[in-house]
């Protein structure tokens, strides 16, 4: 269990605690055993990923290898978030997930053109949630990420 | 003095007088600077010194030439003496009357030059009386002219005992000399005042003058002042010529002074007194009179004290004649003409003597006069020419300058000024009042302007607030509904999880028989209930979400980022039947297909989805019994396309028909899937495109659903 693929984190920003819990157990449930860190605003994402305020030690704050964004939330959206990442020149090899409940295509786009990596719609019906976000976990089982 | 707001020749009162009442005068505009009082002066001055001289003494000149020519030298001083006489007493007019008008507006520039404030009713004043002045001084050297004309003569008869006949036929000389030094008054006057008028006219932005005084007349007059004046130049040069050329006109001129002649001897008994007479009575260079008694025997000397006279020839035709008048050629072959006339005295008789060839002069002569006549005339239309042009030049470059400058800044407070009281003045005077009704419109426009700026700020704002509306709904509604699908998916299997704990727990304690199966009884109960509720909140979920979805496409049809694009409408329903085409098949609908219009411009997937929506309608809708077909067709107009979708379905009431198109509104409480949104989509889809849908429809004889688009241009 030493692959490289295992060793990275992955960062889960999302402000309803409920999608959090219910991502993180499919994701579990999808064969993903990494370490999964949850932020529940794109602030504190930010802050985590620029190593500002709490996290300033490097050695508690290890990069993520792959975020998952929400769109909305409080204090910055995650469109900020992701504009602020892919403007970083260290952090802007993370790959960016875009997580969120909306299929508005101008959204879509928008996320696309900001440089996000993949864009998944939660579905509100239960099962194909749980697939949707089970084949993400699948894909991310085979993706090898930059270290 | 005018007041600005009476009403004028038109009968229009001037609204514009209050436009600019409360601005502080003067008013400065580059164009047309105070004019200086010293140079106003020397220039009017200058004109009515040119005025009198080229218009009196040229006439004069003239005159005197021709007597000149003519060589009858009495008349060289006459002509001299009695055009000088015109202007001089007509000058004196002319000098002296201006100067009593010009006073108040030199007055007015004096003080407005050195500082002195300017008052608006001073202003309207002189303006009024500047732009009058040149009118009134015409009349006053025409009159002028006329008086000195008349006072001349006077002295001249008195004085050189000409006689009135001899003095009537001057009279041209009235409008030759009256009238063109009164023109040229007029023209050189408001030339010189037009800075004056120009000044006053900015000051009061939109002034007018009292009285009109048409440019038809200006002209009219003008060329009538031309006229009489070129007649006046050439009527002596026909007149003596005619007089020249027949015997018969000579024979009565000779009479006439002969009458003249003996009138006078009359008046003497002896006849050594009435030699001198006969000396005045020459006619022509070489004409003379003479005394003879009955015999035709000469009893005066020959007055040019001549010794020689063809006596001899002179009786022979004497006696010829009878006595009586006539002609004769004497021995040097020159011809002579003879007229006679009894005195008193029975037996002396006045004979006068005169040579035709002293009045035949070579041909020269004539077009030495006729050039000096062209050259006059020339002068003159050069001179008016002129002024008549600038006349008209000068407003109609004020203009266009004015015009000039409003295209070039879009300055609309310009105004023109209004310097004549003809149609010039109108054209000036209408289009200052164009120019306030501009500056009003645009000061409206600006009013309007920012109102829309508001109001579309507004409805921006409105436009952002909608925006975000359907964020929330599309984020924060669906994410509660996520928990609640997953959460409550979630309790299934901890219930089922909790009631056999509860039953392993029940057969732990070693509970009987009769306990074990009323626990069964109860975890079957449960299960049940569960199942349901969470089979109820699932499909609440579902439909909620269905709704939002629904919601959302209908809010989203037609914004700014999808673009319109020619489409084949036969390929847009190519792909929406193949995707119903497993239910038409289950429920055994025939679809019948007309071809439809080939371009389009339309939004691809909005108007699949209009499609789509039509054909779901009428399958869901389709009656139960008789042909089940559903028949879909198109024309093509010049300006739209029109298609249509008909089925033989369960049809809607006529009162219904509006209805149908109304969002979450559903007719039918039957079994048939949907949520009431997908006509209302559709006519969204179509209202977007520019066009619009209506059906035609009877309870239980089917529908059909119309909509057009609008075509393609060209």
């Amino acid at each position: 269990m030493t692959t490289p693929r295992q060793s990275i984190m992955i960062m889960l920003v999302e402000d309803d605690e409920g999608h959090q819990l219910l991502i993180r157990e499919n994701l579990r449930a999808g064969g993903i055993v990494n370490e999964i860190i949850h932020m529940s605003n794109g602030q504190e994402a930010l802050d985590y990923l620029q190593r500002r305020g709490k996290y300033q030690d490097p050695a508690k704050s290890p990069r993520p290898g792959l975020i998952l964004l929400d769109i909305k939330m409080p204090k910055m959206d995650g469109f900020a978030v992701l504009a602020k990442v892919k403007e970083d020149a260290q952090l802007r090899l993370i790959p960016v997930l875009m997580l969120t409940s909306t299929d508005d295509q101008l959204e879509v786009n928008k996320c696309y053109g900001l440089g996000a990596n993949s864009y998944v719609v939660k579905p509100v019906k239960y099962d194909e949630f749980q697939e949707r976000v089970k084949a993400l976990g699948l894909f991310l089982d085979i993706v090898r990420f930059p270290e | 003095m005018k007041d600005l707001t009476e009403p004028t020749l038109n009968g229009a009162v001037e609204p514009e007088a209050q436009f600019v009442s409360g601005a502080a005068l003067p008013l400065t505009d580059d164009r047309f600077p105070l004019p200086a009082p010293r140079r106003v002066r020397r220039r009017l001055v200058r004109a009515w010194l040119i005025g009198l001289t080229i218009f009196g003494y040229g006439p004069a000149i003239t005159y005197g030439q021709l007597a000149w020519l003519f060589n009858e030298h009495q008349w060289y001083w006459t002509y001299l003496l009695y055009f000088t006489e015109v202007p001089l007493v007509g000058g004196l007019c002319v000098l002296v009357l201006p100067w009593i008008w010009y006073r108040p507006i030199h007055d007015a520039l004096v003080d407005w030059t050195s500082g002195v404030p300017v008052d608006r009713a001073r202003c309207a004043a002189i303006y009024e009386q500047a732009i009058h002045l040149p009118w009134r001084l015409a009349v006053a050297a025409f009159s002028a002219g006329f008086v000195g004309y008349v006072i001349g003569f006077s002295v001249l008869h008195w004085q050189a005992n000409q006689p009135w006949i001899e003095i009537a036929k001057t009279l041209p000389a009235i409008p030759l000399v009256g009238g063109m030094m009164g023109a040229f008054c007029y023209f050189a006057t408001a030339r010189a005042l037009y800075p004056v008028l120009a000044w006053c006219s900015v000051q009061l932005r939109y002034a007018r003058p009292t009285r009109r005084v048409s440019l038809a007349e200006k002209f009219l007059a003008t060329v009538c002042v031309l006229m009489i004046a070129t007649l006046c130049l050439l009527q002596p040069a026909a007149y003596s010529m005619g007089q020249t050329v027949t015997e018969h006109h000579l024979k009565e001129r000779a009479l006439t002074r002969l009458q003249n002649a003996a009138h006078r001897m009359q008046l003497f008994n002896r006849l050594q007194d009435q030699f001198p007479v006969l000396q005045q009575a020459v006619l022509g260079r070489e004409g003379y009179a003479l005394v003879l008694d009955a015999q035709g025997r000469a009893l005066t000397p020959h007055p040019r004290g001549f010794t020689h006279i063809d006596q001899e020839r002179f009786y022979k035709f004497w006696e010829r004649a009878g006595g009586s008048e006539g002609s004769w050629v004497d021995r040097f072959g020159r011809h002579r003409v003879v007229a006679f006339i009894r005195l008193r005295d029975p037996s002396r008789l006045l004979v006068s003597v005169a040579f035709p060839s002293d009045f035949a002069l070579p041909l020269n002569h004539y077009m030495q006069f006729a050039w000096l006549a062209m050259l006059e005339v020339l002068l003159v239309l050069f001179i008016f020419g002129r002024y008549f042009t600038r006349s008209i030049t000068t407003p109609l470059g004020d203009l266009t300058r004015t015009a000039q400058r409003i295209a070039e800044h879009g300055d609309l407070t310009q105004h023109v000024p209004v310097t004549t009281n003809d149609e010039l003045g109108e054209v000036a005077l209408s289009f200052n009042r164009m120019m306030q009704q501009l500056q009003a419109s645009q000061a409206d426009l600006e009013e309007y302007t920012k109102r829309l700026e508001r109001s579309t700020q507004e409805l921006s704002m409105l436009n952002q607030e909608m925006e975000d509306l359907l964020r929330v709904v599309s984020h924060d509604l669906r994410a509660p509904l996520i928990n609640i699908q997953g959460f409550s998916q979630r309790l299934e299997p901890l219930m089922a999880q909790t009631l056999r704990r509860l039953e392993e727990l029940a057969v732990r304690q070693g509970a009987d028989e009769a306990q074990r199966a009323q626990i069964e009884a109860l975890k079957t109960s449960v299960q049940a209930r569960f199942s349901e509720s969470l089979r109820f909140i699932g499909k609440g979920v579902e439909k909620m979400d269905v709704l939002l979805s629904s919601l959302l496409a209908v809010s989203r049809v037609g914004r700014k980022a999808d673009v319109m694009q020619p489409n084949d409408l036969n390929g847009i329903l190519d792909d929406v039947l193949a995707t119903f085409d497993h239910q038409l098949k289950e429920r055994a609908i025939d679809v019948i297909r007309q071809p439809l219009p080939p371009r389009v411009p339309c939004r691809r997937n909005e108007i699949n989805q209009v499609f789509s929506n039509l054909l779901a309608n009428a399958i869901n809708y389709m009656g139960p019994t008789g042909r089940r077909f559903i028949e879909i067709g198109g024309t093509e107009h010049p300006d739209r396309v029109e298609c249509y979708v008909r089925d033989t379905g369960i049809g809607i009431n006529p009162e219904d028909q509006e209805r149908v198109f109304q969002m979450f509104m559903r007719l039918q409480a039957v079994d048939v899937p949907g949520e009431g949104v997908g006509l209302a989509y559709v006519r969204k889809i179509l209202r977007s495109h520019g066009g619009k849908i209506w059906v035609v429809s009877q309870k239980g004889q089917g529908s059909t659903f119309f909509f057009s688009l609008p075509a393609t241009r060209g």
